[in-house]
């Protein structure tokens, strides 16, 4: 419509914008987020660890800095069994947990105190441990039980609150840092076992640091107390089993029980023959799980395509000379404290960085890179060659031709797929990337259909004045044609650069090794690499889809500008 | 104006010959670089050996160090690592058939058991005999099958059913095995009361008869007693897990073939029992939808219900194991043998399991035959296999994990796994050590599918049975012809498998053959032909003056990148893929004429008609996509701030990789914890659908009370195609591309003038915009026909052709012909009517568009 002379009354600035620009924004954003929001459930879930992914949340949980350890973890909510009312378990509640409290209490005051460097806050231990064994304790007992008299109940719960059960959720309740077992294994694969849990309080020291190793029943745990950013220095001295020397040496297992706080270890490992080796990645505390720390030396694996899935060790120096006697190796572990940013940004690179030690991410990433840049340049080319003779050229079977070339995208491909393997395997070009990107310079009929499309609303009088000028055909290609089609360029680089960046049955097919996959193939690795089939590494995957995603995503966003200067850049103003 | 100044006038731009040698020279580094990054390494003068099967999830990684101690160990040999095995067979039939055909087989592939039947029976697989028979007793990687377990050797064993041979040959040797169990969740038996009198021990159930009470009893409805209401916790669901109708008919006594392998015996009373059996469960608990849609809705793992107590009894593989170790170690779970019927537990049966796994194949092709089988030799050795065990032990635990050791081919190597890692192992969970004992014991009586050339058809036909009869799709009709249901639907479900059977046993005549080289000539003259054809029409119209000649050389020049690469690369083929139609080719085996006989086949495939018209059906998503792509292309062409962020936002659903897209969708759809259905759930409980819930009841006379229930999306039948539609139109940021392009073409006067003239905005897109879009309009119409037509991506990646085939598109009915049934003829004569049908198509909108399309050559 057109405007009003004179607007009846002015409208509020906030009215006026909306009208105008406001609205189209309000829409583009609501389908902005609709398509954003996979991104942010993707780049979610990688950050998450294994502990997290089955809560379903959303967001990965956000670790905060931990000073001292043992700490006592955050009580778990009371679950209520399927077959019990809300209201009889509003009631019993209460009774549930005062009783397990009283139960704890009793094996606390039975139990002698550990000797921790920060001692925990009994109370809040209690609470904690209660919680556990109330959930474990009602999940055991018949449906029956609960809508009978209260005695039987509770005499019922009251025989499943065993000490077994009280210590068990007293351990739970309690997030620990403890030395299960160090173990060497040689390069012709024999384990030995250096040390035991029980043993570490005696043959490790702590050489620096508020820390301090605290025997506990069959095992042994390091307590600390972090007030600044000195680490821990957790050393141990041990000679080599007999027949082994440092040369056999493939790896050292250090087995522990995390505590989840996000703080951050390096090594060190003085070997018998003098070298001395530090590591060369971070690894942090995270999830309180049993893990162990894999120490390795450059070894065999290095030269292979594997996942490095070990700290690797590297030559540093020779060892200092006082710190050990001759024969004997050395290995410091230093804990440095992590601050809350710090375990933040561990938690965010921890899964990129498991990433790109599983496959070998670079090599895969150079092979896509040159792939898409190939196949990118053979699609501009022959699209905006071919569909010149298509779109602006007259003569005879064009139209014939032109549906031909359409027909060539109605056959489906699972038919062709073997004659045309054997084409290229009778070129020698199996196992080479050669056949994923020579076709795209003979032409890809939905580029070429896309383009003439564009061609032909082109108008005539443009060529024809540079026919009268002198142009060769070529030239007026050159000069007159493709300074117009820079919009359609630019979609047809975008597209080849994601259709070739995303492909993936056609390396499959062509390349046999390893070492020649793109990254689409690669990261496929991730899938069935690691882990059972039916337990997959959501995180790893995710992180590596994230991985994948962010060039294309960076390569959009700087060729989307060529829409906008398009318009400029078409020379139609006659 | 001469040349230079019109050079002058494009001064912005590099000059022609400039942009030539550049772009040549470019070109020519990078090709050299890709020619020098893919040369394989020098020879040094070891033989190659290409095993298949690299890393997977049950090698492990220290794969590696077991091929480089063989290496070492066997001084003369190299061996190049193929791709990683994916763990779909159907991904890794197409790379197989491939190279097999190509002739670069590999030597050793790590090969799923259950083909070996197809592969053995069509002369691929290199019977491994008479390497067994030769090895030296002080061989120190000998292989002794009497080590393995006796089923697990039967597997690999195959000899044509119809032959007077007696031993049959062995065409692979065991690796990893699986087998299925019931596992419980203790605690919900405890609270059920489904203990041993007078303890408080989970008793599990030991007959068909109890499994089905318990599963009554420990299944909880969204409203008490009311299955209709939905499922909020399932007791136990038949096919829960892992189980299908094989493990229930097995239980029940039955077999799947006749003892001489010549008869399929799908539809033989123990079979029809079991699926009568399975159905009755289904349909006690509220029907197989129902109990599908809450089964359906955890996709993975990670959600896994059982360990969340969503699911208290399942039947599954010993893999199960593995995740409660991830999720949830401390657990508390029984596992025992699955149930059977209690008339053959009361008559001395003992319970069953079934199980399969992987062998190590040599193709009968492979180059290197002796250094295959001293490979295949060495990774069944014992210390490779304790190295890899070891070292998947070593990354388990540096991940927090826990680790349990993998069954296996080999019983005496697995027994000896369990002891150290299992028995022996302070760490491990009673529960755990429970459940292995009771594997070492179930492991020797496994069964086994059968070993057929048809075992993947059977398969597939085996699950269309147990989905069609569970949903009773046949019950109207039985009941019609006064046979039984289930009878009825297995017997429908076996005959394409019979007449596969008896087509495969019986062998063409050799005059049948087909020889390719006169094709080779035949192709030539069809490639000539064109050139003749448009030398001649331009000599005839050379006198009109219709033709330039020099045009015509030019455009020659132009379209040569095209026509060189359609003649070397594309034609052939396609030509190839139309013989193809008319012969029977398994693509391992010669092909045959056989006439028309694949045409006709396609008319009597009931599949045929069905996944014709499920595709048909997505030609819905066209305009759909289209007008909401080009709606917002026409937003994101104004002139407003931050319009590169929204156009790269606005086009991310496009360059998402498909798996995770597919994650997130099913996650979208899931019937019970989805986004949308949460949120419909809680729209149809409030007081306005309540009330609309009354009126539709009073009005409708229905006998039940009428409520608004969410769908269940993927796992509906007549739901799964709009999702998958849905979920396109939110992906179609692709087009927006397309359109922004030509909207960019759009000549600013053309605006500028209409405005001039008085026209609305929306004149002004209907009189200028559209009709200047119009050539792309067509484009996406004709690329839109022809991509929905051939859609096959969702359903390979998201939904298998399920639930009851409602989303079996056409070239995924196709794909499985070719590259699972074998049946590469069949295949071509399905894809050459899709084909015909297309062009059809596009030839009608071709004709039509002439009417419409505005194209600036007036």
């Amino acid at each position: 419509m057109t405007k009003p002379e004179q607007p009846p009354a002015p409208l509020s600035r906030f009215a006026r914008y909306f009208t105008t620009t406001g609205w189209v924004h309000a829409i583009l954003l609501l389908f902005a987020w609709l398509f954003f929001f996979p991104l942010l459930w993707m780049a979610a879930t990688s950050f998450k660890t294994d502990e997290e992914i089955p809560e379903g949340a959303l967001l990965p949980a956000i670790p905060f800095f931990h000073p001292d350890s043992p700490y006592v973890r955050v009580p778990v909510p009371a679950q209520r069994p399927a077959d019990v009312t809300p209201d009889r378990w509003a009631d019993l509640l209460p009774i549930l947990t005062d009783h397990a409290s009283l139960h704890i209490l009793a094996i606390q005051h039975a139990t002698p105190k550990l000797n921790f460097l920060a001692p925990i806050d009994e109370s809040a231990h209690r609470a904690s441990a209660a919680m556990i064994l109330v959930n474990s304790a009602v999940a055991q007992l018949n449906k029956d039980l609960w809508v009978g008299p209260n005695f039987t109940f509770l005499a019922a719960y009251d025989a499943l609150l065993t000490p077994d059960a009280i210590n068990s959720a007293l351990r739970s309740s309690l997030a620990a840092l403890d030395l299960l077992s160090f173990q060497l294994h040689t390069l012709d694969a024999h384990l030995y076992t250096l040390t035991n849990a029980p043993d570490f309080a005696t043959t490790w020291q702590v050489e620096s640091g508020p820390a301090r190793l605290v025997p506990t029943p069959g095992g042994t745990l390091l307590s600390y107390h972090f007030t600044d950013s000195t680490p821990i220095i957790l050393r141990h001295s041990f000679p080599f089993p007999a027949g082994v020397s440092s040369s056999d040496l493939h790896k050292l297992i250090l087995a522990i029980q995390s505590d989840n706080s996000w703080h951050h270890v390096d090594a060190q490992l003085d070997l018998p023959d003098g070298s001395h080796l530090s590591s060369t990645r971070t690894t942090y505390l995270a999830q309180f799980r049993p893990m162990s720390f894999l120490f390795q030396p450059p070894t065999f694996d290095d030269q292979i395509l594997r996942a490095k899935d070990w700290i690797p060790l590297r030559k540093n120096g020779d060892a200092a000379s006082f710190s050990f006697p001759p024969s004997q190796a050395t290995l410091r572990l230093f804990i440095h404290p992590s601050s809350t940013p710090r375990a933040i940004w561990g938690k965010i690179v921890r899964n990129y960085l498991r990433a790109f030690d599983a496959i070998p991410f670079w090599r895969y990433l150079a092979n896509s890179s040159i792939l898409v840049l190939l196949t990118t340049l053979g699609s501009l080319f022959s699209a905006s060659f071919v569909a010149y003779a298509f779109a602006r050229l007259n003569w005879p079977g064009r139209s014939a031709a032109f549906l031909l070339l359409l027909a060539t995208m109605m056959l489906p491909p699972q038919v062709t797929m073997i004659p045309g393997f054997l084409i290229w395997r009778g070129l020698h070009w199996y196992n080479t990337l050669n056949p994923l990107w020579v076709p795209s310079f003979f032409g890809t009929a939905f580029f070429i259909f896309l383009m003439t499309q564009h061609m032909r609303t082109i108008p005539k009088e443009l060529e024809e004045a540079a026919r009268l000028d002198g142009l060769s055909p070529l030239q007026s290609w050159y000069y007159i044609i493709l300074p117009n089609i820079k919009p359609v360029l630019a979609a047809i680089a975008i597209l080849s650069f994601m259709s070739s960046w995303n492909e993936f049955l056609q390396p499959l097919i062509y390349i046999r090794d390893q070492a020649k996959f793109p990254l689409a193939l690669g990261l496929y690795g991730l899938k069935v690499d690691q882990l059972n089939p039916l337990a997959p590494d959501w995180s790893l995957i995710l992180a590596g889809d994230v991985l994948m995603t962010l060039p294309v995503l960076a390569v959009f966003f700087l060729f989307q500008r060529y829409f906008v200067q398009g318009m400029t850049m078409t020379g139609m103003k006659g | 104006m001469t040349l230079n100044q019109r050079a002058l006038r494009h001064r912005g731009m590099i000059p022609l010959w400039t942009s030539v040698l550049l772009a040549v020279v470019l070109l020519i580094i990078l090709a050299l670089w890709t020619h020098q990054s893919t040369s394989t390494a020098t020879p040094d003068g070891r033989e190659t050996i290409v095993y298949w099967g690299g890393y997977n999830p049950t090698t492990g990684q220290d794969i590696y160090s077991v091929i480089n101690a063989f290496e070492q160990s066997h001084p003369k040999y190299k061996v190049i690592m193929g791709n990683a095995t994916s763990p779909d067979s159907a991904i890794d039939t197409q790379r197989m058939l491939c190279a097999v055909s190509g002739g670069v087989p590999p030597d050793v592939v790590w090969f799923d058991r259950f083909a070996i039947g197809e592969w053995a029976a069509r002369n691929a697989l290199t019977d491994l005999t008479p390497y067994l028979n030769s090895q030296r007793p002080e061989d120190p990687y000998r292989i002794d099958l009497n080590d393995y377990y006796n089923w697990a050797v039967k597997e690999t064993s195959y000899t044509p059913p119809n032959s007077p041979q007696n031993t049959p040959g062995i065409y692979g040797i065991a690796t990893t095995t699986d087998l299925r169990v019931l596992i419980a969740n203790s605690n919900l038996l405890r609270q059920e009361g489904l203990v041993y009198p007078g303890t408080t021990t989970p008793r599990p159930p030991k007959t068909w008869e109890e499994l089905k009470d318990y599963a009554l009893r420990l299944t909880r409805f969204k409203r008490p007693g009311d299955p209709s209401s939905g499922i909020t916790r399932l007791g136990f669901a038949p096919n829960f897990g892992n189980s299908y109708l094989y493990m229930f008919a097995w239980q029940a006594g039955g077999e799947f073939m006749s003892p001489d392998r010549l008869h399929i015996t799908l539809d033989s009373p123990p079979v029809v029992r079991a699926l009568h059996y399975m159905t009755d469960v289904y349909d006690e608990l509220g029907g197989y939808p129902h109990v599908e849609a809450f089964q359906q809705s955890f996709q993975s793992d990670a959600m896994d219900p059982f360990i969340r107590g969503d699911v208290a009894m399942k039947i599954d593989g010993a893999w199960a194991l593995e995740s409660i170790a991830r999720f949830d170690r401390d657990m508390d779970f029984i596992v025992s043998p699955a149930p059977i019927p209690a008339d053959r537990l009361a008559a001395g049966h003992e319970p069953i399991t079934w199980g399969g796994g992987f062998a190590l194949v040599i193709p009968a092709t492979a180059k290197n035959k002796k250094g295959a089988w001293e490979l295949v030799q060495y990774l069944s050795s014992r210390q490779a296999i304790l190295r890899i065990e070891q070292g998947k032990r070593e990354q388990r635990e540096s991940e927090g994990r826990l680790y349990m050791p993998v069954g296996l081919g080999n019983r005496k190597i697995y027994e000896e796994l369990v002891k150290k890692y299992v028995d022996d192992n302070p760490a491990m969970p009673a529960t755990f050590r429970k459940a292995f004992a009771l594997f070492k014991q179930m492991m020797p009586g496994t069964l086994f599918r059968p070993v057929t050339p048809v075992g993947q058809l059977l398969w597939f036909q085996h699950v269309d049975a147990y989905e069609k009869g569970v949903r009773h799709k046949n019950a109207d009709i039985a009941k019609a012809a006064g046979i039984d249901e289930m009878q009825y639907t297995l017997a429908e479900a076996q005959a394409p498998v019979q007449r596969m059977l008896d087509e495969t046993l019986t062998p063409l005549p050799p005059s049948t053959r087909v020889n390719w080289t006169p094709w080779f000539i035949v192709y030539g003259l069809l490639c000539t032909l064109p050139f003749i054809a448009i030398y001649i029409t331009y000599r005839r119209c050379r006198l009109s003056h219709c033709y330039n000649s020099r045009e015509v050389l030019t455009a020659l020049f132009f379209a040569s990148p095209w026509i060189i690469g359609f003649i070397c690369f594309v034609g052939g083929p396609i030509l190839f893929s139309a013989i193809f139609s008319f012969t029977r080719y398994s693509v391992l085996t010669p092909a045959h004429y056989v006439g028309l006989a694949n045409f006709r086949q396609v008319f009597s495939d009931p599949l045929f008609f069905h996944s014709l018209s499920n595709t048909a059906y997505m030609m819905i998503r066209i305009p759909l996509m289209m007008s909401l792509s080009l709606f917002i292309a026409l937003l994101l062409n104004r002139g407003i701030r931050f319009l590169g962020i929204y156009r790269t936002l606005c086009y991310l659903p496009a360059i998402l990789p498909i798996v995770a897209v597919s994650l997130l969708w099913f996650w979208i759809y899931n019937p019970n914890q989805g986004p949308i259905n949460q949120t419909l759930s809680w729209l149809f409980d409030t007081r306005l659908f309540l009330w609309l819930d009354q009126l539709i009841t009073h009005l409708g006379h229905y006998d039940k009370p009428f409520h608004f229930t969410p769908p269940l999306w993927l796992q509906d039948e007549s739901w799964a195609k709009p999702s998958l539609i849905l979920m396109n139109v939110w992906q179609s940021g692709g087009g927006i591309i397309i359109w922004l392009a030509g909207l960019q073409s759009i000549p600013e006067q053309l605006y500028e003038a209409a405005s001039i003239d008085g026209a609305s905005k929306f004149r002004r897109f209907l009189h200028v915009t559209i009709p200047m879009l119009s050539p792309y309009i067509l484009f996406n119409l004709i690329i839109g026909v022809i991509g929905t037509m051939s859609i096959f991506d969702e359903s390979f990646v998201m939904t298998r052709g399920g639930p009851n085939d409602a989303t079996l598109f056409y070239a995924y009915h196709l794909f499985r012909n070719a590259f699972q049934f074998f049946q590469m003829g069949y295949s071509s004569a399905l894809a050459w009517i899709l084909f015909l049908i297309i062009l059809t198509l596009t030839l009608l909108q071709l004709s039509l568009s002439k009417r419409w399309v505005h194209y600036d050559q007036t």
